[in-house]
């Protein structure tokens, strides 16, 4: 699976303080801290214009006092009147066409969605997508319009002259559209669930007669099973002669026997959750000299480097923690390292097409020469290799050796050696294509993770929906928030934006280009255009400088998205659902504070 | 506001809702059963072939995409074009695939999408993989997208396009790949590709006659439905089923099927000769036929007849007159036999050649001078001439860029029966050769088979032609001829009937030492000379295939180094 | 709550004048107070209030009067906390009136009923009790007795959106009474009310100041205000034209006005000679009449209690009682 950016251990994210990167929490504080100084000088410079130093400085004074003050007398009653006053409020409005509309998406979804060779990561792909988008967008519409229609409304006036903080109108609100949207995710994700399940399930029939038991089972088998789904299986026979169709299109089947007849189950571990342990890469290049990254073939995505074959270079993971219990107990009664690895292959002639590329793996005590046996496997180009590692093994001098006793060293660390062998081919590696398989997780669960994390998102959406309605009117806070969604999407292309790293410019340039159509990359040119060069560049500067200040209170969505997880078939990592939901928390008090501030300095009747 | 005022309000809001009426009825009047025509708007629509339906099959999931965009469909087609060059970076294949699905849903009739997309496909995705299975998937995706295409805008003007593409991707792609053993024999057992039929084992399964049937759609699609051509050239457009066929003949022939072929090089001969007979329009908007090279050429000699009758021993005499005026110097050039001529000389004699050049125009202007009763006449028949020396010209250069003569003659040839029974000889020569077990065997084969074709290169002399292919075939039996040669530590023998194919079409530089040697001992035979210390061709020629061996850079001789 | 008052202000039972208000306990105080309405660019644009000075005391019922536009509701809202002064300020309970904890002891019954329309009356008592933070067996109890109160128990259970006018506004008045306040506020209480509902919401009025709450309304329907209000001040403009106690106000120094009963022909020309004999002046001596209301609320109630063709009197008694 892809691991573009490593997942940092959760105490490390949050509290990391150095010069190479800022933990969240340093960050957050940070944030609103520098908010919180802008906003005062900024209000002080308004209201010196309006009302004169000293006046103005008494109004900014009593705000903030009076501010820490209500922040801190919250009532858990009154913010829970208000929310179920949002409850209440949803529940009359359309929410349930969401989700009928929902239904409808997946009873249709057959015209939409073909048959592939991976068919769970396409419908989780497209069950989980849908779902977020769904759930996002009725989060947004019934949060974004609430607010704005009780002040057009007026009943905020009798709200407001009760004993209320604006502090619990925010907050209630975010709490109650939150929990319409649990509510309305929790039923999107059980369709949703029960939708794949029934999709990939499928069963093939089999034409031929009845196996002969014991007989000459080559005559009488038959080959392959009926086309089902766009796929078809081929019979094999494992060594205790029972039947399976072999695995194809991500699956494969039991054959069993049933009156006689040969039947073909529902297919075996479509749906999986595998845990893995991530190690640390690193390289070897063809003379054997330590490299932080191998070769590169030319790629444009610069994810995997390579190493050549017939070589010394060798790609080397070392793994942490490696113990008694991260071993599997095998059929045959001892116990096994499982190790999982994904090549890339490259090869720079076809060589014979027929023959995969050969490469080679050992273990390795970290520190000294010690190595297994080398064991040698075709590359199976991109698709996950499974290989064993019981735990008596012998060493390259033929001496029996034992996996945790002699290989794993005192800090409990292990390294994978892995080499190619055929020349001039070459193996692509990253740090996320080799780990160590632990005990499988629990697809249900891993769902429901993902589902917690699409919860945080939405909660985030509400909560950034709840303070923009605060002072813009219904369809200007919509605006407002569907902008921030979008930004956050592209967060990426933001930031590198902003950083001046990403072709066309920033925007003035940008608008430049489009209207004379120009290349993102082509320079400008002409004498005469000099001065307006420099005018369209330190404009764009001051915008580039305010975007890389927006970046920082951004929220990434990206890193919300657990759906390559379920489709790939990864066990959600609890760390990163630790950190999703410590963001979402940052953002929800970080908006919540912005938003009592905002309704507290807004004149409710105008 | 009082009463009447509202009510004259609303009656002249009446009024004018009924008379506005009138020309949207005019304009936007459906078309129905009752009434096909429909108003203006629809009138148009038909005439512009612009109805949905007029496009292609209407597809509901499709139609609701597109609705379901609320009109933002160019950008959502812009988001996910983005995306799938992203995914097709980030090496994510399945989500590539799909996110072309619904590209597909959204924007069904822009051709340039499915021409782009499947070649993508079947070109670029497809070789990412390593195992050659992946890699069929893949362009045989590719050709069920470009098909998916084709159904969308089986009525769309354009569809030519996408059927000629679809031939060449099932012909070229299949069967030209490194892989096209795998590869054909992949494609006649896909029963997903060609479904019932045509049926498992039939012939007409190979990837050859597929692709000539595709390119007879595209034909057909142009000649019977009239559709536009676009800016394909008319000569490759009409070849392309025909060699195809011939394609399909020499694939069978590679493979052994030798009655299966020589049938197929009849039809491929007779596909041919049909595709000379054709009206090809040249870029200029002539007319030309590819096999009618001889009957032009004829009727320009006929009409000279003509025109010299007009006024006989004009032409003489206006060559005397030319030659008058050549200077002492270019007439000595022109007198001296080609091989006593310096350098000089030769530029005298070809400035001389140019100024006696007599051409119909000079004949026709003279007679317009001396007779002009004849003018009429012979100013029509010089134009004809003119025009037809123009078309001649033109035939000739499309006939070259056609290769129509060789593969006329390869046609023919490869039906005779000497050119199947050298085909044969190498082909059981292979068999023998590939698992190593009978060099010896192998190498009779050999011999004997190139016996037989040196036969056939006597017989079509023209075979030998450089721009056709059959001497890089003879290449390729040379090489494994050598190959077996090699096992036997042997060199290739002096006799060999085919050192002339070696010399002339050696362009991999494989057997420069081997050419070198003999020249020498056949040059040294003539003059009685020892020849120097032969070396092992075998170290001559590395196993390197990229580069000849460095050893021939500092080569004594003074052969020019290696380019 | 049928009162039966014949002119207002007058004594009931000699109760209505023990209470005093009490003059010593300001609840509210402005000092300076302005508003002035900006636009987005900070200028000028409606001079909504010019420098009110105004002391209101507990246990009085205070009028604010003026034409539409004299900065009434403005001065309610910036009580309320609803608008910020612009200069000056506003004292409430003791408190600034931009504090939110001020409004433990504050009901507000809004001009329209700004209130959620998805909500039956039962909920809606319910949540704006909760917003006091008052427990769970309290509300339950107020919210019935303000019902009963106000006489919607029929319909208790219907959407707010299914009320006619004054259904909704005597529940405003319940919600602003859930938590028992001190200082009531009514914007415009009996505009657009029928007679009864009118007569109704001014015995309320009358009630609340009998248990000692401050009241503090105001209204454009001058003969609501003279009915009720114990001090008025007058506005126009934005600026404070007039301040004192209603009866004062009204009283018309040089003119005495006698009300006798049983009076004969003869008596009433001697009268007419003694005011002659002291150089006074006689504007009129006839029957007095009734007000309309009285009229217009005995045939309702003789209505009720008699249905049926009514009787028409020639001339109403002329004690106007029934």
């Amino acid at each position: 699976m892809i691991l573009e950016k490593p997942l940092l251990p959760y105490f490390e994210w949050l509290l990391q303080f150095d010069k190479t990167r800022w933990g969240a929490l340093p960050h957050f504080l940070l944030t609103l801290l520098v908010i919180a100084i802008a906003t005062l000088l900024l209000s002080l410079l308004v209201g010196t214009v309006l009302y004169g130093p000293l006046k103005a400085g008494d109004k900014v004074y009593r705000v903030v006092v009076n501010g820490f003050r209500e922040l801190f007398s919250l009532s858990f009653r009154r913010v829970w009147a208000l929310a179920r006053l949002a409850i209440q409020e949803s529940l009359r409005g359309r929410v349930l066409i969401a989700v009928a509309v929902f239904v409808l998406l997946l009873l249709f979804a057959g015209w939409f969605l073909k048959t592939e060779r991976e068919p769970a990561r396409l419908y989780f792909s497209f069950v989980l997508t849908a779902t977020s988008f769904l759930g996002l967008f009725v989060a947004l519409l019934l949060a974004v319009f609430s607010l704005p229609n009780d002040f057009k409304s007026k009943t905020i006036y009798t709200v407001l002259t009760k004993p209320v903080r604006a502090g619990e109108v925010v907050i209630g609100r975010i709490l109650g559209f939150s929990l319409v949207g649990t509510v309305l995710l929790a039923i999107m994700g059980v369709c949703s669930y029960l939708f794949v399940v029934r999709a990939l399930d499928h069963t093939h029939t089999v034409v031929g007669s009845v196996l002969a038991k014991g007989g000459d089972a080559e005559g009488n088998l038959p080959e392959t099973t009926s086309l089902d789904k766009g796929h078809r299986h081929t019979i094999q026979q494992d060594d205790d002669g029972h039947l399976f169709a072999e695995f194809a299109h991500d699956h494969d089947h039991h054959v069993g026997e049933s009156n006689g007849r040969l039947v073909v189950s529902s297919p075996h571990e479509t749906i999986r959750a595998r845990v893995p342990r991530g190690g640390t890469l690193r390289f070897k290049d063809r003379q054997g000299v330590q490299v932080a990254r191998g070769v590169s073939v030319g790629k444009e995505w610069g994810y995997r480097s390579f190493i050549e074959g017939g070589t010394q270079a060798a790609a080397i993971w070392t793994f942490d923690g490696i113990d008694e219990k991260t071993l599997h107990d095998e059929d045959d009664g001892g116990e096994a390292l499982r190790l999982e690895l994904v090549v890339r292959v490259f090869r720079t002639w076809k060589a014979d097409i027929n023959t995969p590329v050969q490469g080679v793996i050992q273990l390795k005590r970290p520190g000294s020469d010690l190595k297994t046996a080398p064991e040698f496997f075709s590359a199976k180009d991109a698709t996950i290799d499974q290989r064993y590692f019981p735990r008596t093994l012998t060493d390259t001098n033929n001496q029996p050796i034992d996996l945790l006793d002699d290989l794993v060293d005192e800090q409990g660390q292990i390294e994978v050696v892995v080499q190619c062998l055929d020349r001039s081919q070459y193996f692509g590696f990253a740090q996320g294509d080799c780990y160590v398989r632990m005990k499988e997780g629990s697809p249900l669960w891993n769902f429901t993770k993902a589902y917690i994390s699409m919860w945080v998102q939405m909660v985030l959406v509400i909560a950034i929906a709840v303070t923009g309605s605060t002072v813009l009117s219904g369809p200007i806070a919509m605006m407002f928030t569907v902008s921030f969604i979008l930004l956050g999407f592209y967060r990426e292309f933001f930031v590198r934006v902003a950083r001046g790293i990403q072709e066309g410019g920033g925007p003035v340039e940008s608008l430049v280009r489009l209207v004379t159509q120009m290349n993102l990359t082509a320079g400008f040119r002409g004498e005469s255009e000099t001065t307006s060069l420099w005018i369209m560049r330190s404009v764009d500067s001051v915008f580039l400088g305010a975007m890389e200040l927006l970046a920082n209170v951004l929220p990434d969505f990206g890193e919300f998205n657990a759906t390559k997880y379920v489709a790939y078939g990864f066990d959600i990592p609890a760390n990163q659902i630790a950190q999703q939901l410590t963001m979402g928390a940052a953002y929800v008090i970080g908006l919540s504070i912005v938003g009592y501030f905002l309704l507290r300095t807004r004149e409710v009747a105008k | 506001m009082n009463k009447r005022k509202v009510f004259q309000r609303k009656l002249a809001y009446g009024i004018a809702i009924a008379m506005l009426l009138y020309p949207l009825l005019l304009l936007s009047r459906p078309a129905t059963v009752f009434d096909p025509k429909g108003g203006l708007l629809s009138e148009m629509r038909s005439a512009g072939g612009l109805s949905q339906a007029d496009l292609g099959e209407i597809d509901p999931a499709s139609a609701t995409m597109k609705l379901a965009t609320l009109g933002l469909r160019g950008l959502a087609v812009n988001l996910l074009w983005g995306k799938a060059d992203e995914y097709k970076k980030k090496e994510d294949w399945s989500n590539l695939t799909s996110t072309l699905e619904q590209l597909a849903l959204l924007q069904p009739n822009f051709i340039t999408f499915w021409k782009y997309q499947s070649w993508n496909v079947s070109y670029n995705v497809s070789v990412q993989f390593d195992d050659y299975r992946d890699r069929y998937y893949y362009v045989r995706r590719g050709m069920e997208f470009l098909q998916e295409g084709i159904e969308k805008n089986s009525e769309n003007r354009d569809i030519p396009q996408l059927l000629w593409d679809l031939g060449w991707f099932v012909g070229q792609k299949i069967g030209r790949a490194d892989e096209v053993v795998q590869y054909r024999r992949l494609f006649k057992a896909d029963d997903a590709f060609h479904g019932d039929d045509p049926p498992r084992g039939s012939e007409e399964r190979d990837n050859w006659r597929v692709s000539k049937l595709e390119y007879e759609n595209a034909i057909a699609a142009v000649d019977d439905r009239h559709k536009s051509l676009g800016k394909k050239s008319e000569q490759m457009f009409y070849a392309s089923p025909s060699k195809s066929q011939m394609s399909y003949a020499e694939a069978t022939g590679n493979e052994g099927k030798f009655e299966l072929g020589r049938a197929a090089w009849k039809v491929a001969a007779d596909g041919w000769k049909r595709f000379g007979d054709l009206w090809i329009t040249h870029s200029t908007g002539r007319r030309l036929q590819l096999g009618h090279e001889q009957q032009v050429a004829d009727q320009i000699a006929l009409k000279e007849k003509e025109l010299d009758s007009l006024s006989p021993g004009l032409r003489s005499k206006l060559l005397e007159e030319r030659r008058s005026t050549l200077s002492a110097k270019q007439r000595a050039a022109i007198d001296k036999p080609d091989n006593e001529r310096s350098r000089d000389d030769w530029n005298q004699a070809y400035e001389a050649k140019e100024l006696l050049l007599v051409t119909d125009q000079d004949i026709v202007d003279r007679i317009l001078e001396k007779n002009p009763q004849l003018r009429k006449q012979a100013g029509s028949l010089g134009s004809e001439i003119a025009n037809l020396r123009v078309d001649l010209i033109y035939t000739q250069r499309y006939k070259d860029m056609a290769n129509y003569d060789y593969w006329k003659l390869r046609a023919e040839f490869e039906q005779s029966d000497e050119a199947v029974k050298a085909r044969q000889k190498m082909y059981l020569a292979k068999k023998e050769s590939a698992d190593g077990q009978s060099p010896i065997e192998a190498r009779k084969l050999y011999e004997e088979g190139f016996a037989l074709w040196r036969q056939v290169l006597d017989q079509f002399p023209t075979l030998r032609d450089r721009e056709g292919t059959t001497g890089d075939d003879l290449m390729v039996f040379i090489l494994k001829y050598r190959k077996v040669l090699d096992s036997q530590e042997e060199p290739i023998p002096d006799d060999f009937p085919l050192w002339d194919i070696i010399e002339d079409f050696d362009t991999e530089q494989e057997f420069v030492e081997e050419i070198r040697q003999r020249k020498l001992r056949v040059n040294n035979e003539t003059s009685g000379v020892e020849p120097p210390q032969a070396k092992d061709p075998e170290a001559a020629s590395q196993d390197d295939s990229e580069s000849g061996s460095p050893k021939e850079l500092t080569d004594p001789t003074g052969k020019s180094p290696l380019s | 709550m049928a009162a039966t008052p014949e002119i207002p202000n007058s004594d009931k039972n000699g109760e209505r004048r023990a209470r005093e208000p009490d003059e010593a306990q300001v609840v509210v105080e402005t000092r300076a107070l302005s508003k002035v309405y900006r636009d987005f660019w900070g200028r000028q644009k409606v001079r909504a209030l010019k420098s009110l000075d105004l002391e209101i005391h507990k246990g009085e019922i205070f009028g604010l009067l003026g034409p539409n536009g004299s900065g009434k509701t403005t001065t309610i809202k910036l009580l309320l906390g609803l608008l910020f002064p612009s200069e000056g300020e506003a004292i409430v309970l003791g408190q600034n009136a931009t504090e939110v904890s001020k409004n433990e002891r504050i009901g507000y019954l809004p001009e329209e009923s700004y209130l959620y329309r998805f909500l039956n009356a039962e909920e809606t008592l319910d949540f704006y009790g909760r917003l006091f933070n008052i427990p769970a067996d309290v509300r339950r109890e107020r919210i019935d007795r303000l019902i009963k109160l106000v006489k919607l128990d029929a319909a208790r259970r219907r959407q707010l959106r299914e009320y006619s006018k004054g259904m909704t506004r005597r529940i405003g008045l319940a919600q602003a009474l859930i938590n028992e306040p001190d200082l009531i506020l009514l914007d415009e209480p009996t505009s657009g009310l029928d007679p009864i509902g009118t007569r109704e919401m001014k015995d309320w009025i009358l009630e609340l100041r009998d248990q000692g709450k401050t009241i503090v309304m105001c209204s454009h329907l001058l003969a609501d205000v003279q009915d009720v209000c114990d001090r008025i001040a007058i506005l126009h403009q934005g600026e404070l034209k007039e301040l004192g106690r209603v009866d004062e106000l009204l009283k018309v120094e040089d003119v005495t006005q006698v009300k006798a009963r049983g009076l004969s022909a003869d008596c009433q020309d001697e009268i007419r000679q003694v005011i002659e004999r002291h150089q006074g002046e006689l504007v009129s001596m006839e029957n007095p009449t009734t007000t309309l209301e009285e009229l217009f609320l005995s045939i309702v109630r003789d209505s009720e209690a008699r249905p049926g063709r009514r009787i028409v009197k020639q001339e109403p008694t002329k004690q106007g009682k029934s």
